[in-house]
């Protein structure tokens, strides 16, 4: 299959700053590929040059995706003093379509994001899930065979995300290629494919389970015996004496361990040590070189 | 017994037909990091204004740091702190004189203010960027610097929201190692966001929904309760579905 999108070798740099640099990266029709990175990591400049928006100072983006990419950039605006449909109708003169295909077509896609109901609610008024609705129905309205996303879903709460989500599992279905950018690690579960973006550069890329796979460590949890509490401190020194230890991460009431994957799971006395699911997380936390950084090992 | 910094029982707020929080009884211990996650709408703005004494509740009492929230809302404001994630620092105030004025405006003067600044620059470790201006330090440091400027009266209670969406790993753990400083030294912390991964390094975690407490746990009970298995983000949309919530957008 051709890949709909295909970044190869692409590289961008403003001034002295190298955005991104070197990556490869394809995006097939039926799929939904999230690129997940902390703010900084080049998440934007990645996602415009997919939109074919920004050149790449190296390398080159096939097809061109200028005209065939749906495009939500992370500061997209809609105007707040125009309605629901006017906002709709406004992008399908932009595109030159037909006032009989817009009304087709955008009803169409009211209905899908669930907005029908509020066709003629000022977009001013709409909470921030309902924007984003209204935002993907805009730039869906011209039927690109791409579409790009970047962090669509910041600021959106949970429930509204996991719709969201839903919605774009849906355009993928029907043959789209779909790349979207997140700072929301935990957001990536349920994609085709995740690229975990870090400084400018693919750290890695694969399926989630695939990914999280690979982990070479063993991960572990480390709370009080019985219902007794620790302070942080104490379970803190507790976890840095445990065989194998690779990294410790403070949450809540206990202390998250990376451990050498023969390790065994061996808490001193009056402390409890669970095997604890593996995430993206401690992948990228992994692949960053986490345990040198933050341990000092 | 550890005293607690919030006590409410029923607290309620209407406005008119609405009610934005609804019969919210909360405990919370001193020095506890307590997370709240709600979708927009669910009430957390409000039950934030009630606790620091903004808001009047319509019905329904409490304390905070032993404070009445209707008769004492000025001492209750003098031992809180706020960090917005959309923090307002003065961009083309230095590093340091955002220090200094906010020190000025919770009422620190002279050689006290002059103190207290210098241990957090170096506590933040922004001492070398004293003289940058603050709209130029990059987005990590910038929250680093909000986070020293809210906790520059040493509050007894501090409110967070969403103090480390989208921030790398390393800087995270490094932004939660100063939380969880506060925190061992009996600062209360109530953190707010719709970041789930976030909540997991809450001590305890309350879920509001349309106004109400549904659920409070360690990140952990919650799992066992709710989970079916998955992470905080199963137990909270089993939530909200179990209420036959179906929140169109997010309502706000």
């Amino acid at each position: 299959m051709t890949p709909a999108i295909y970044l190869q070798g692409v590289s961008r740099s403003f001034g002295s700053v190298r955005a991104v640099e070197g990556v490869d990266l394809a995006v097939f029709p039926g799929e939904v590929v999230v690129l997940v990175g902390p703010d900084g990591a080049g998440k934007t400049t990645l996602a415009r040059l997919a939109a074919g928006v920004l050149a790449p100072t190296a390398g080159r983006v096939v097809p061109d995706p200028r005209g065939r990419v749906g495009y939500l950039a992370a500061r997209f605006s809609l105007y707040p003093d125009l309605t629901v449909w006017e906002n709709l109708a406004f992008f399908g003169r932009l595109y030159g379509m037909a006032t009989r295909d817009v009304e087709a077509e955008g009803t169409r896609l009211l209905e899908w994001v669930g907005l029908l109901p509020f066709r003629d609610r000022l977009a001013g008024a709409l909470s921030g899930g309902m924007r984003q609705k209204l935002a993907l129905a805009c730039v869906l309205l011209h039927r690109p065979p791409v579409l790009v996303l970047d962090e669509p879903t910041t600021g959106v709460d949970p429930v509204a995300r996991a719709e969201f989500w839903q919605l774009l599992r849906e355009e993928a279905r029907a043959g789209r290629a779909v790349l979207v950018t997140t700072s929301y690690l935990d957001e990536a579960v349920g994609c085709d494919r995740v690229a975990l973006l870090h400084r400018g550069r693919i750290l890695a890329e694969g399926k989630p389970e695939a990914l999280v796979g690979r982990l070479p460590y063993r991960m572990a949890r480390l709370t009080a015996a019985g219902d007794g509490r620790r302070a942080r401190g104490e379970l803190l020194a507790a976890a840095e004496k445990l065989p194998g230890l690779v990294w410790t991460q403070p949450q809540g009431t206990g202390v998250r361990v990376a451990l050498a994957p023969d390790a065994p799971l061996a808490p001193p006395s009056g402390y409890r040590l669970e095997p604890a699911a593996p995430v993206l997380e401690d992948v990228y936390l992994w692949l960053t070189g986490y345990g040198a950084e933050v341990m000092g090992r | 017994m550890t005293p607690l910094a919030i006590a409410t029982r029923d607290l309620t707020r209407r406005f008119g037909d609405f009610t934005a929080v609804d019969r919210v009884s909360l405990a919370v211990e001193a020095g506890t990091v307590m997370g709240l996650l709600g979708p927009n709408g669910a009430g957390k703005t409000t039950l934030i204004r009630l606790l620091l004494g903004l808001l009047t509740p319509t019905a329904g009492e409490g304390q905070v740091l032993g404070h009445d929230l209707v008769r004492e809302p000025e001492a209750i404001r003098r031992k809180c702190g706020y960090m917005s994630q959309r923090f307002s620092l003065y961009g083309d105030l230095t590093v340091a004189e955002n220090l200094t004025f906010f020190g000025q405006v919770y009422g620190l003067t002279g050689p006290a203010l002059a103190e207290r600044r210098e241990e957090l620059l170096a506590w933040a470790g922004l001492g070398d960027l004293r003289h940058t201006p603050a709209g130029q330090l990059p987005g990590g440091l910038r929250q680093r610097l909000a986070f020293a400027c809210a906790i520059l009266h040493r509050p007894a209670l501090l409110f967070l929201d969403e103090p480390t969406a989208g921030v790398d790993p390393v800087s995270r753990r490094r932004f939660w190692d100063r939380i969880y400083s506060l925190a061992d030294q009996g600062t209360t912390v109530l953190v707010t966001t719709h970041y789930l991964e976030e909540a997991e390094y809450c001590d305890r975690v309350g879920i509001l929904l349309s106004g109400r407490l549904v659920a409070t746990g360690t990140p952990a009970d919650l799992r066992r309760e709710y989970g079916e298995g998955g992470g905080l983000d199963r137990v909270f949309l089993n939530l909200a579905q179990g209420r036959g919530e179906r929140v169109p957008g997010s309502g706000e």
